[in-house]
Formats: C-alpha cells, sequence, structure tokens
C-alpha cells in the first residue's frame, strides 16, 4: 500500500514536471500567429522590432518613355521580434509593388519591388513610395529616380 | 465676372426705381446702365499707373546656413515660420517638426491616423499657418484640415470648385469664366489670411489651356478659397506681356501674396512687372523691374501633349520668376528670378513700398521663408542621401 502510494506520488511528481515544463516551454516559444498578434497590438514604440533597407534610392538615370523600370530593395529584421509591414503607400498611381512578405522574423529578409511605368513622363522623376511598419521609426521612404528623355 | 456683378448691381437700382413706377428714373438708370453698368469697375493693366523707382541698397548679401537637428523625415516638405520657431511639414509621412531658431529639434505634431491631432491623409501637398496661429493643411485632392494653435483638428472640407456643369458638356463647350475649368497648379503656394487662401490657378481642358493663343486674353489667373466653407472663387487675368508674346505662355501662372489693407500683390513667371490688387482685382499699382541677365527668349508649344517637357526644358534654360514674399511687420516684398541655364547663381530683389531696395545674387533655387529677428530665413536645401535640411539666413 505504501509502495503503491510512494509510486502514485512518484508518477504524479513526474507528470507535474512534464506539465510544467510544457507550460514554461509554451510561455517562451509562442506561435507565429501570436507573435503577429503581439507586434501588432504593442505601441510601435516598444517593439524590438528594427527595419533596415539594402539602400532607400534607385537611380536609372537616363531612359526613354513608355519603360517600365523596377527597383528592388530588400527588408532586413536586424531586431529580436516581428517585424510587420503594415502598408506600402506609392505616391504615384503609375507605381506599383510586389512585396514578397509582410511578416518578417528577426534576421530575416523579405523583397520589395517598386516597378514605375515612365509613360507620359519627361525629364527627372523621382518618385516616392511610403513604407509604415510596427518599428519605432514607423515611416519609411524609398526613392526611383531617372531622367526620362 | 467683375462685369457681371456690376450688371447684378445696377439691376438692382432698376428694380427699386421700377417699383416706384418714375419713368424718368427709369430712363436715366437704363443710360447709366449702358455707360458704366458693361463697362463695369477697371479690371485693365493700366500702364499710366507704373512706378520705376530705384535707390539700390543692397547690391551683395552675406548668406550663413544653418542645419536643422536631424529627424525621421521623408526629406519631401517645406519650411513655415512662426512665432520664432521654424516649422518641417513633411509631405511624405505627414508629420509637423517644430525647431527652434537655430534649428534645435523642440516638438513633432500631426502626423497619419483618424485622432483629432493627426491627419487623415498619406501625403500632405500643402501647408500654411494662418496669422492667427491656426495651421491649414491640403491633401492631393484638395481635402482641407485646419488645425487650432494647439494643433488639434477643428475643421475639414472638401474644397468646392463649383463643378456644376457635367464634364461631357464643359469638355464640348469650355467657359474661361467657370473656375470648374481650373485646378491648382502643381508646386505653387497657398498664401493665406485668416479667413481665405490665395492661389496661381491653370486650365488643362483639351480645347483652352497654356498652347491656345487665346488664353491669355480669357483665362483667369488666380483662385481663392473659403476657409469658412472651402468654396473656391476664380478671378484675374494675365498681364498684357503675355497677349502681345505667345511663347511667354510657357510660364503661364502667377505669384500672388497679401499685401496692405487687404489688397493682393502679385508677379507674373514671365513678366517683369509687379502688380498690387484690390480684393475686386482692380490693379491699383504697377512697379518694379526686370531681373539682371535673365533670357528671356521663350518657346511655348501649341501641342498639349508637348507642353509639360517643354516646360521642363525652359524652366532649365530661361530666366523668369520663382517666388514673391511680402513681410508686413517689415514692409519688404522679396521677389526671386532664374536667370539662364549658364549662371550659377538665382536672383533676388527686394522692394521697400514700391521702390526696388536691393538685387542680389543667392543660390539656386533659393526662396525667402520668412523673417525671425534679426535673420530671413530661406525654403530649404535638402540632401535626402545625407539626411540633412540645411537653410539659408541673413540680415538686412
Amino acid at each position: 500500500m505504501i509502495s503503491f502510494t510512494m509510486k502514485k506520488n512518484y508518477y504524479l511528481n513526474i507528470m507535474g514536471t512534464v506539465m510544467l515544463g510544457m507550460i514554461i516551454v509554451s510561455c517562451q516559444t509562442k506561435s507565429k500567429g501570436q507573435q503577429v498578434a503581439d507586434s501588432l497590438f504593442r505601441d510601435p514604440k516598444k517593439t524590438k522590432a528594427v527595419l533596415t533597407f539594402d539602400k532607400t534610392k534607385v537611380d536609372f538615370g537616363n531612359v526613354s518613355e513608355d519603360t517600365l523600370l523596377t527597383g528592388k530593395f530588400t527588408i532586413r529584421n536586424s531586431g529580436t521580434e516581428m517585424l510587420i509591414i503594415n502598408n506600402v503607400q506609392p505616391d504615384c498611381s503609375c507605381t506599383s509593388y510586389h512585396l514578397t512578405k509582410r511578416k518578417i522574423l528577426p534576421n530575416d529578409t523579405a523583397s520589395l519591388s517598386l516597378s514605375v511605368m515612365t509613360k507620359h513622363k519627361s525629364g527627372k522623376i523621382m518618385l516616392y513610395s511610403t513604407v509604415s511598419a510596427n518599428t519605432e521609426n514607423r515611416l519609411y521612404s524609398l526613392r526611383i529616380l531617372a531622367n526620362v528623355n | 465676372m467683375i462685369e457681371l456683378s456690376w450688371t447684378i448691381s445696377f439691376n438692382s437700382n432698376y428694380l427699386h426705381l421700377f417699383h416706384m413706377k418714375s419713368i424718368p428714373y427709369f430712363l436715366f438708370s437704363i443710360v447709366v446702365c449702358v455707360v458704366f453698368g458693361c463697362k463695369g469697375p477697371s479690371v485693365s493693366y493700366n500702364e499710366s499707373l507704373v512706378v520705376n523707382k530705384t535707390n539700390l541698397q543692397y547690391t551683395k548679401l552675406k548668406l550663413d546656413s544653418l542645419m536643422l537637428d536631424s529627424v525621421n523625415s521623408s526629406y519631401v516638405g517645406d519650411i513655415a515660420l512662426f512665432n520664432d520657431n521654424i516649422f518641417f511639414i513633411d509631405k511624405k509621412f505627414s508629420y509637423l517638426y517644430k525647431f527652434s531658431s537655430t534649428g534645435k529639434f523642440l516638438n513633432r505634431y500631426l502626423g497619419q491616423g483618424n485622432g483629432k491631432d493627426e491627419l487623415p491623409i498619406k501625403t500632405v501637398a500643402y501647408f500654411s499657418f494662418l496669422p492667427n496661429g491656426r495651421s491649414i493643411v491640403i491633401g492631393p485632392g484638395w481635402d482641407c484640415y485646419i488645425f487650432d494653435n494647439n494643433f488639434k483638428r477643428v475643421d475639414g472640407y472638401q474644397a468646392n470648385w463649383h463643378l456644376d456643369v457635367p464634364k461631357d458638356v464643359m469638355l464640348k463647350e469650355p467657359d474661361p469664366e467657370r473656375s470648374q475649368m481650373y485646378s491648382f497648379i502643381y508646386d505653387g503656394n497657398i498664401k493665406a489670411s485668416n479667413d481665405k487662401i490665395l492661389f496661381p490657378i491653370l486650365s488643362q481642358h483639351p480645347k483652352f489651356n497654356p498652347t491656345r493663343k487665346e488664353y491669355a486674353s480669357k483665362a483667369l489667373a488666380l483662385g481663392e478659397m473659403s476657409l469658412d466653407n472651402g468654396s473656391v472663387r476664380t478671378f484675374g487675368k494675365f498681364c498684357p506681356s503675355y497677349n502681345h508674346d505667345f511663347n511667354s505662355m510657357v510660364f503661364c501662372y502667377s505669384y500672388p501674396d497679401w499685401y496692405e489693407n487687404n489688397n493682393m500683390v502679385l508677379t507674373f513667371a514671365a513678366d517683369p512687372k509687379l502688380y498690387i490688387a484690390d480684393e475686386k482685382f482692380n490693379i491699383i499699382e504697377t512697379f518694379g523691374q526686370a531681373g539682371r541677365g535673365m533670357d528671356t527668349k521663350y518657346t511655348n508649344t501649341t501641342k498639349l501633349q508637348d507642353f509639360k517637357k517643354n516646360w521642363f526644358h525652359q524652366d532649365a534654360a530661361k530666366g523668369h520668376y520663382t517666388f514673391l514674399k511680402y513681410l508686413k511687420d517689415q514692409h519688404l516684398l522679396f521677389r526671386g528670378y532664374h536667370k539662364s541655364i549658364n549662371e550659377k547663381t538665382d536672383g533676388l530683389q527686394i522692394y521697400k513700398n514700391d521702390v526696388l531696395i536691393g538685387d542680389v545674387d543667392v543660390p539656386l533655387g533659393f526662396k525667402v521663408a520668412g523673417y525671425i529677428k534679426p535673420y530671413y530665413y530661406s525654403s530649404p536645401y535638402i540632401n535626402e542621401d545625407k539626411g540633412e535640411i540645411k537653410i539659408y539666413k541673413m540680415t538686412l
């Protein structure tokens, strides 16, 4: 009887330890969805996602009218939390964009392409796109430059 | 438009007298109508009013520069001076940054968002303080937002350009007197009083635009928007030199500013004179001297599709006036000009009352933004790659 009670306690202890471990582990490794939700609702000033671009402008130099220009930018999350690109806002209807992913894990990268059609444009053009993210700075500006002949 | 208002005025007299059943008065009113009513007040640019006074005190000025503290910015924006502070409106991020007169960052206002202290637009087209300390922000679609002295949004509306005539009708039959025909000139400046803003306008109608010979004589040049309700009034004709030289219409716009006694002062981009006009656009005075070394052999095009391209070329290559700023407290009028493609400096004229007191060389693109004792400050020179916002300052 004593032996049985001791064994029961022994198993309960093991089960308790395992459950406690699971709780601790689950708290530490949140799901991707939880990370996104946390990042969304957290004050951007307090998040630890850090956005860095490989460059902030692409200059195509002299181009002819009616040309499609595509500038590629690499976005890196050099912070410790999920980086979320909330919005990409070109300031001209002549500019379209493609973003490979909106949620970028720490030390991961995404690619952003900005495409500009130079139809009906002439001279020096400088087209801006604003990127907003869940970082302390929140807003970033990218430029496509060209001289349309 | 002014003629019409006078006709209405006399018609009111006519009705009043007709009610009195006084035939002689009625006939007299008809005569008055014919003699004066159809003519209306003078809207002509009377050459006899021209004043040419020069008392040059400034032919060289020393410019100092100051760098604004670094901020998170798109580096697209403009400077506004108010209450001894320098403000930088970031047109892409919709932030308004406040700096001391020495360039030290003090505070940040506005920003994109729907809160009372935010801007519900992604891009700012124009920003200006009003003399009473309020401020106005205009979006690219002419959505206007008024902020109080603490940058809390107190009013907002869409500008009303009175789009009363169906588009297809307007396309077939352009009417130069209608505000619907015009739009604000991109990259022009608004000049704010406490109850209205003043700005240059342009028609891009396929049948009525600056590539048409009749544009100079028939087009309206200015717009004015009520800050109470956003109603836009278009008025004011082009000055005579545009009628004489079709090619000058490549620079088909004016730079107006508020002057003394509710009058306005304006210069046209391709005309050496300065004009003071009252609220009904009666020209009260004409004065001014041409800038130095300006190449004014302009070329216009008769094809609308080529107009922009030609303008880009002429803008860089030819001489034209680039801004106008009247500082009421100092009674000084500043006018900038570009000389030609080979010149390494622009020109800046300074007028006191109607007398030219200064004509100096300044860096290309120089514009006077305002005055904080003891300095006159320029518009920003922005280096986006270095993240720098530089401002020139000078004393007189």
